[in-house]
């Protein structure tokens, strides 16, 4: 079961930074290629990145480059070319900050054609 | 500035004296430790986010003592909570080698004149830094996605590297390290892509050299 909130999930399409921020885990939207669309407060704080800083970055090369590999970022591209990113693991995060046990739940949502990458400190 | 009753090496010379006598002695080692906790923290801090005014050399040389990264080590681990005493030693000596090669770049090349070739080895230190980092970072994840322990030494080292890292980056131009991760990110598409455009310029040079015109 995803840690992200079933009603956040089900609106994606309408989620702004406000709606975004509100949410207790981070919240990463990304385009096709992972480039950073949107960066909320708690992915922020977790990764010591500023949201100006990540925006129109590459999360998964640039910001986030412990993503980048095939565990994690295959599964994003694996996920996009397929049409359907729905894909839930654990990950440690080991880029300027101690390593970091998080889960991830990544998802395309189809009715607003976007991409997002939540993150959750494991508890 | 030109010391002429100090060696040149002091400091890093002071530091080893320290912290052997701190090795013989574990009391005397965590005392040390306690009190440079806040000292060092607070006035100093490990990532110094201030612009660097002086020579590149000067600031890996007050930026990266090895007295304030062992420190630092010292916390990691015990923030990470590794319970294996023989890691400390060996993440130690892992910070001992990555920070050594890079202040001997800054001793060697500290003259004004040298800036510019300290530079082009600070990217090479940084390149194999951050592939080493990146090998770590494989190494967690995969350990822990096939079920295996992950070494606590790795995630020692992982530490260690990403905050070096972090701290070395901010010597660089923004542009500078974008190019350098980006690179790093993909190493052998990017090299593929300088390669194609060495060929092409090849061609056009020599496209260009055998025109005649008379």
């Amino acid at each position: 079961m995803s840690f992200v909130n079933t009603t956040f999930l089900n609106n994606l399409g309408s989620a702004d930074r406000a709606v975004a921020d509100s949410q207790d885990h981070g919240v990463v939207q990304v385009d096709k290629q992972g480039h950073v669309l949107m960066y909320n407060k708690y992915q922020s704080e977790l990764a010591g990145v500023d949201p100006s800083t990540a925006e129109g970055r590459s999360f998964f090369t640039q910001i986030a480059p412990c993503t980048n590999n095939r565990l994690f970022f295959g599964k994003f591209k694996d996920g996009v070319a397929a049409g359907k990113l729905d894909e839930a693991f654990k990950y440690t995060f080991t880029f300027k900050m101690k390593p970091t046990a998080v889960e991830i739940h990544m998802v395309h949502d189809e009715p607003s054609d976007t991409n997002w990458v939540f993150v959750k400190k494991a508890a | 500035m030109t010391n002429t009753i100090l060696p040149e090496n002091w400091l890093s010379q002071f530091e080893e004296l320290v912290f052997e006598a701190m090795q013989s002695t574990s009391q005397l080692r965590s005392e040390y430790i306690v009190q440079m906790n806040d000292a060092i923290l607070e006035l100093e801090g490990v990532v110094d986010a201030t612009p660097f005014t002086g020579s590149l050399s000067e600031a890996i040389s007050s930026r990266f003592t090895l007295i304030k990264w062992r420190h630092f080590t010292t916390n990691i681990i015990r923030e990470i909570g590794l319970t294996d005493t023989s890691v400390e030693p060996m993440a130690w000596a892992y910070l001992d080698s990555r920070l050594t090669k890079l202040r001997a770049l800054a001793h060697v090349l500290s003259d004004p004149e040298d800036e510019g070739e300290l530079k082009d080895h600070l990217v090479f230190w940084y390149v194999e830094s951050k592939s080493e980092w990146c090998q770590f970072n494989c190494r967690i994840n995969y350990s822990a996605v096939r079920g295996n322990a992950v070494d606590p030494l790795i995630i020692a080292q992982a530490s260690i590297g990403s905050n070096i890292l972090q701290e070395i980056e901010r010597l660089f131009e923004e542009r500078d390290v974008e190019i350098l991760t980006n690179f790093i990110s993909e190493p052998l598409p990017n090299a593929g892509l300088l390669d194609k455009y060495m060929e092409q310029s090849a061609y056009f040079k020599a496209s260009y050299e055998s025109l005649s015109i008379t």
